[in-house]
């Protein structure tokens, strides 16, 4: 690796902070650390993380501020990390916009993939041809997806995109009027060999349809498929 | 006999005590009144008999009258309907009615006669009550005066038959009254069954409903507080689970960060330090997973929603979960084996008994997954030394001992692998077992409900 990736640890317990540093630049990754909300906002503006790690229970302060103040300027990949693998915690977290979660204990090996995967949208293969993709039938105005350019536009518009968005919207897109199952799009957005937790599909869906649709409530791209999955379809 | 209900008693009870209240009440009043009206009946009967009998004394003539003058005599007595008159003098007898004579008249009252005194006598002629009052005249002739009484039969009869179907409708009202009663006094009783039944089935909110009864706050207050005891003590179990994953995951984290630091220079680590290194970092695998499978059980899934569930293959489940392995090969499916399950517990389901056969009986030898009616059967069997008649069910148990010895040397199981297995199965509605492999070793079957049509 020329450039390592830096990778910004916002823990408050400084032993796991500690320990995570220590073995993730044994990984040779670099690492900087913050303790809480304040100290993690300061040190990504100054240190621009490739990756962000962020505990959802920080003493006094949530991690999901965290995320969802760098959301406002920032679609750098995020994974929070739960003490707990109840579905409020990782689905809050999620629904602040991070891109995945893992649960405590971390094991490295997991860790590592989950950084490995969540930076891939870089090496994403352009596999809807060359050009814009128009999902709609209003021409210049409406809704169009470039995996060359790296971009989501409605009309000139370009709507912002986290890594893993970008990701689910190239899948479905290169797929476009075929029903995608949570499984498939478990292990092609996400990396996940075998065990997925649906959940990560789910709500990063309801993210997408919070970015795509004009009524996010009732969409009309991006349909769920009872039982099977989901579909992006062209709307005409 | 099967002991009656409360209920049962009570309106048993009921129906009995106004049955037994009303045939009293029937009984004493046709008695009596039967009584009175015959008494009343005989004295009219007998004053009008004396009357008429002395109006006939007067009309005839003294001793040796002709026939013709007694048969003017009688005939110039007004009789009511029903009755009529015999007249017998030592040498005749007259009647008012054709066929009426005095071998109609019971020979007792004949006999009476002697007396001198008028007298009655009631008895049946062809089935029919009748009263005969028997006045004594002059010159040994006796006027005899026939009432019928059908009259005064059918109104007792009458009487009798309304007092029976009073008694009766007094019964059922008796035995309404009791169910009525009896549903009042046990309806707490029956929401309080309601409400326990709801408890047991996982429904910690259930209460009973409240009552402004004094005779029944009591039972239904304490049995609300009792849910209520009940309840608290089960979230605070849920709770106190949670923090202890909480507490326990984080020095697990520093623990298991550091270790793979120590792993990855383990090479530049004296020899003793590697061998501690190894030791520490296969039983903070151990401990991870225990804490995971307890955790697990822990866990309140709530109610499977089943129409939210997805479908899927079990055999894809098998066949993904020994891919990481380079096994996928050893799965044999058959039919179709497609299932509307909780993915999630269901992974879980094929890791732990894929783990079972790795740790315990040497390695899976094969996996088959088939189709048996309206279920999917999953088992997986390996080659190790099986399960000991006495310990088959014993292994579902959590922490059990059943299979205590690992076949490797490395990890051994966390000994909740199977019961999480149970668990997790009984909760879709399916079942597991053992069965012996023909060849030796164990296998280990699951069904779950199939996707039906």
């Amino acid at each position: 690796m020329c450039v390592p990736v830096k990778i910004l640890i916002v823990e408050d317990d400084d032993r796991i902070r500690a320990a995570l540093g220590l073995a993730l630049r044994e990984e040779e990754y670099e690492v900087v650390e913050a303790r809480d909300v304040a100290e993690g906002l300061v040190v990504h503006a100054r240190e621009h993380p490739d990756v962000l790690l962020v505990d959802i229970m920080l003493g006094g302060s949530d991690g999901r501020d965290l995320i969802r103040e760098i959301r406002t300027t920032s679609q750098v990949p995020i994974i929070v990390v739960s003490a707990r693998g109840d579905t409020h915690d990782v689905v809050a977290g999620l629904e602040a916009g991070a891109d995945d979660y893992l649960t405590k204990p971390i094991v490295m090996k997991e860790l590592t993939a989950r950084i490995r995967a969540v930076r891939r949208r870089e090496t994403v293969t352009p596999s809807s041809g060359l050009g814009a993709t128009h999902l709609d039938s209003n021409g210049a105005d409406g809704l169009s997806f470039s995996v060359e350019g790296g971009w989501l536009r409605r009309g000139d518009t370009e709507i912002p995109l986290t890594a893993t968005e970008f990701r689910l919207l190239n899948e479905l897109v290169s797929h476009l009027g075929q029903v995608l199952s949570r499984e498939q799009l478990l292990q092609r957005v996400w990396g996940y060999e075998h065990v997925g937790d649906d959940r990560l599909v789910d709500v990063t869906v309801r993210r997408l349809r919070v970015k795509l649709e004009p009524d996010p409530s009732s969409p009309t791209y991006l349909v769920t498929v009872r039982g099977l999955g989901y579909r992006l379809q062209a709307v005409t | 006999m099967r002991e009656l209900g409360l209920r049962q008693r009570v309106v048993f009870v009921f129906a009995g005590g106004a049955l037994l209240l009303s045939m009293t009440l029937t009984l004493v009043t046709d008695v009596v009144s039967a009584r009175f009206l015959v008494d009343q009946r005989d004295r009219s009967a007998s004053r009008q008999a004396v009357v008429n009998g002395y109006f006939v004394a007067s009309q005839l003539p003294g001793a040796g009258a002709e026939e013709a003058d007694t048969s003017q005599a009688l005939s110039a007595v007004r009789l009511g309907t029903g009755v009529n008159a015999v007249l017998s003098t030592p040498d005749s007898e007259v009647s008012t009615e054709v066929g009426l004579g005095m071998s109609d008249i019971p020979p007792a009252l004949v006999a009476s006669t002697a007396g001198g005194t008028p007298t009655f006598q009631r008895y049946r002629v062809n089935g029919q009550a009748v009263v005969t009052v028997a006045v004594p005249l002059d010159h040994g002739r006796v006027y005899y005066e026939v009432s019928d009484l059908t009259s005064l039969d059918v109104t007792l009869r009458t009487t009798v038959f309304a007092g029976v179907v009073a008694a009766l409708l007094t019964t059922l009202l008796g035995a309404a009254l009791g169910l009525w009663a009896t549903k009042r006094a046990l309806r707490p009783l029956d929401d309080m069954a309601r409400t326990a039944t709801r408890l047991a089935a996982g429904d910690l909110d259930a209460r009973a409903p409240t009552t402004d009864d004094p005779d029944l706050t009591a039972i239904s207050s304490s049995f609300n507080a009792m849910a209520e005891t009940l309840s608290a003590r089960i979230q605070r179990d849920a709770q106190f689970a949670a923090d202890v994953s909480h507490e326990l995951r984080s020095p697990l984290t520093t623990m298991m960060a550091s270790a793979s630091v120590l792993e990855s220079r383990r090479a530049q680590l004296p020899d003793t330090a590697q061998q501690a290194t190894d030791l520490l970092i296969a039983d903070l695998a151990r401990f991870s997973a225990l804490l995971e499978d307890l955790l697990d059980l822990a866990r309140d899934y709530g109610p499977l929603e089943r129409e939210k569930l997805p479908v899927f293959d079990l055999a894809d489940v098998a066949r993904d979960e020994l891919s990481t392995s380079w096994r996928s090969d050893l799965v044999v499916a058959s039919g179709d084996t497609r299932v509307r399950a909780d993915l999630r517990r269901i992974k879980r389901v094929v890791t732990n008994l894929v783990q079972n056969a790795d740790v315990h009986g040497g390695g899976v030898t094969q996996v088959l997954v088939a189709r048996r009616g309206d279920r999917v059967r999953l088992s997986v069997s390996d080659g190790g030394p099986g399960v000991s008649a006495g310990d088959r069910e014993a292994v579902f148990e959590r922490f059990s001992r059943g299979r205590s010895t690992p076949i490797r040397g490395d990890v051994g199981g966390t000994g909740l692998g199977l019961s999480l297995v149970r668990e997790h199965v009984l909760a879709h509605g399916g079942a597991t077992w053992y069965e012996e492999e023909p060849g030796g070793g164990a296998r280990f079957v699951v069904e779950i409900p199939a996707v039906t049509k």
